[in-house]
């Protein structure tokens, strides 16, 4: 059994694909990133190559479609275990059968691989409405903490929305905070600036919008199990309308112990 | 901030009867210099208690009404607080939630100041300020008051998404004893006004791409259900001539919830019918998506919804001789007659035939419910049901588990409420108007 590692990013896949395909061992190969697995069996450490990278994206792009790279990079996104070596079996799938392979719900591999993207699509989606700003001087700032890596497809939909209006969206489960300033944008990780996590803003709305929330629901209409699968608990820590007390409450309160404490 | 708080408080509760609050149907890309986008397939920000989608900043821009319709929370002889927004206050509330991503946008309609001609120029000042003050591209719908002049409507045209008047009641006479300020006739004629000025936009947009917009997302309209006895066969006949004559986008369906005691409405402690809402939901969904007609799902010799199952299910149990049908060679439209096959699951087996035949393991990774179809299909002449399409005990097996809190009794309403008004009764009370809402 092959191993690949790559350094953790989508170019590095495509770079650790094209290895397997020069190399002939689309068979029976993992591709990992480097990051998680030390392994104990042969491993070859893939170093990105932004051509090999662009080699492999045209090759699909025309060979089969621009739809199917979409699915692959969305699936991609989605990180969950041994997602690598599904894809590239999707894609050898793929050359061999044509870019109608998208449909062929009965494949297997087809399904996963399909199945994962529209898992990341549907989060992205979701976060669309999620996301929540509070406003920093003149900056509007966002925590968000999904289950897949969905900043690059947040992205676009919101730097057209905001336009002149700079933004800062900062994921807590992938460490990583997309930055606009009213023109260009980039997507950090902690590491690259640690300086974007170190405000925590507070702001009146959250208190209007949840006393909003409060008054919007109908008695007579209420089903806890409803509400539960539209709004998962899991997203609950940063929609104000579900917390028990606001950010600014909080703050009050902190104050108070601290005060007191003295 | 206060004040503007307490404000929305009231004002947002006041508006949480208008069931509508979509904010898809128009595509719009952002612009420098400029606030807000609009996504064609809406975004529900958040979801209430009750399930439902908080999508637009729903309120009523005063609460103050001069008119007195029974069931209304809002009547003028209801004892309640009463407050106002200015169009200012409004406009600024809906930019800075916008701008935090609390909203898609606005959604406003309005108890009636004065008269309606002056309450839809208040709604139009806001309106004004929120698109050319704050240059805001979000979704707007705003409500069209029954009764008002259509110059207004040429002056909102521009500066809204969506329009909605609503219809309220099924038969005109019901409207004239709950609400009689309100007639079908001041109801129907802002919305053909709005039908036809928007096909002339249209045409003109194709003559002149820069011409302006005249609601671009359409206009919508909205029924209660359960005031009084009304047959699911009115209902859904008007729904269905509303959507072929008025060209409407939704007809939305509200189940009646007892906000005010009235002798000829049912009791204010009786619960809402939601299990018949949900009903109407989905045959508003048969008429619009699965190609069926009025009289396929309601008729003379049926005329209400099967509460026990759903409507295709009725439809299927009625019409055995239809079925099963194979899955491998049934056409679109059949494959969508079938209980357990959505529009998506149906797309999905045409595609996938294309590449081998299907088996029931592939139907079932693909979305179809099996534990329905399979009374209905065939899979390969394979017939997997335990009993078949027309068998009298089929029912009983798809009948659905009613979950308790969407459960009513038989009757509609509690035992120790008032009935409600049948259509029989308003016959009664107003004996000389014409029988048909639409002609």
């Amino acid at each position: 059994m092959k191993i690949l590692l790559y350094d953790g990013s989508f170019e590095g896949f495509l770079t650790a694909v094209f290895t397997a395909f020069e190399q002939k061992i689309t068979q029976g190969v993992h591709i990992s990133c480097r990051c998680e697995e030390q392994s104990l069996f042969e491993s070859l450490i893939i170093s990105t190559d932004p051509q090999k990278y662009t080699r492999v994206k045209q090759g699909i792009e025309t060979k089969l479609s621009f739809a199917l790279f979409d699915d692959l990079y969305t699936a991609w996104l989605s990180h969950l275990p041994n997602i690598e070596d599904q894809l590239l079996s999707f894609l050898v799938l793929g050359f061999e059968m044509g870019k109608d392979i998208r449909n062929m719900l009965q494949n297997p591999v087809v399904d996963r691989c399909m199945k994962a993207a529209n898992k990341v699509r549907r989060e992205a989606h979701r976060f669309i409405g999620f996301v929540r700003f509070v406003q920093y001087h003149d900056l509007f700032v966002s925590d968000i903490e999904p289950d897949f890596d969905i900043l690059p497809l947040i992205a676009p939909h919101f730097i057209d929305r905001f336009a002149s209006q700079p933004f800062l969206i900062r994921d807590a489960k992938s460490r990583t905070a997309l930055v606009y300033n009213g023109r260009d944008y980039r997507i950090l990780s902690y590491e690259q600036s640690p300086a974007l996590w170190e405000v925590s803003p507070c702001d009146e709305f959250e208190s209007i919008f949840k006393n909003y929330y409060d008054v919007m629901a109908i008695e007579e209409r209420k089903s806890k199990k409803r509400a539960m699968r539209l709004m998962p608990k899991k997203y609950w820590k940063n929609l104000p309308e579900k917390s028990v007390r606001t950010c600014l409450e909080n703050k009050a309160k902190k104050s108070l112990e601290k005060g007191s404490a003295v | 901030m206060d004040s503007i708080s307490r404000k929305l408080e009231i004002l947002g509760a006041a508006a949480k009867y208008d069931v509508s609050c979509s904010s898809s149907g128009t595509s719009r890309s952002g612009a420098m210099g400029h606030i807000g986008s609009a996504v064609k397939s809406g975004v529900c920000h958040s979801f209430t208690e009750d399930g439902r989608c908080i999508s637009l900043l729903k309120v009523l821009l005063s609460n103050a009404c001069c008119y007195d319709c029974s069931y209304c929370i809002n009547r003028k002889s209801n004892d309640i607080p009463r407050a106002s927004f200015s169009p200012e206050e409004l406009a600024n509330l809906t930019i800075e939630l916008y701008k935090r991503n609390y909203i898609e946008g606005l959604f406003v309609s309005s108890a009636v100041l004065k008269n309606p001609d002056y309450t839809m120029e208040l709604l139009f000042q806001t309106l004004l300020i929120v698109r050319r003050r704050y240059r805001f591209l979000g979704y707007i719908h705003v409500k069209a008051i029954p009764g008002c002049d259509p110059a207004l409507l040429e002056k909102l045209g521009p500066l809204a998404d969506r329009v909605s008047v609503n219809m309220e009641f099924a038969s005109s006479k019901a409207l004239s004893v709950f609400a009689g300020q309100k007639t079908h006739q001041n109801i129907l004629t802002p919305m053909s006004y709005i039908k036809n000025r928007k096909e002339q936009a249209q045409s003109e947009a194709l003559a002149f791409p820069s011409a302006p917009s005249f609601f671009p997302a359409g206009q919508t309209t909205q029924l209660m259900i359960g005031a009084y006895t009304e047959k699911d066969l009115s209902v859904l006949r008007l729904t269905d001539a509303l959507y072929r004559r008025m060209s409407l986008k939704r007809v939305y369906y509200s189940a009646y919830v007892p906000v005010v005691q009235n002798n000829l409405l049912p009791a204010v402690s009786s619960p809402p019918p939601l299990l018949r809402e949900h009903r109407l939901y989905q045959a508003d969904w048969l008429l619009r998506f699965y190609d069926f007609s009025v009289e396929e799902i309601v008729n003379d010799t049926f005329p209400n919804l099967d509460t026990e199952v759903d409507p295709k299910i009725s439809y299927a149990l009625r019409n055995p001789s239809l079925f099963p049908v194979e899955i491998n060679r049934a056409d679109y439209k059949l494959l969508l007659r079938v209980p357990g096959i959505g529009v998506t699951s149906a797309r999905r087996i045409i595609a996938a035939r294309r590449f081998g035949s299907l088996n029931e393991f592939s139907l079932k990774q693909m979305g179809i419910v099996m534990k329905r179809a399979k009374y209905f299909i065939t899979v390969s002449g394979k017939f997997l049901g335990s009993v078949h399409p027309d068998n009298p005990h089929l029912k009983g097996i798809l009948r659905d588990s009613l979950p308790c809190d969407q459960m009513t009794l038989s009757g509609v309403f509690g035992a120790d409420s008032l009935p409600p008004l049948s259509e029989e009764t308003l016959d009664r009370l107003i004996p000389t108007s014409s029988k048909a809402v639409l002609p």
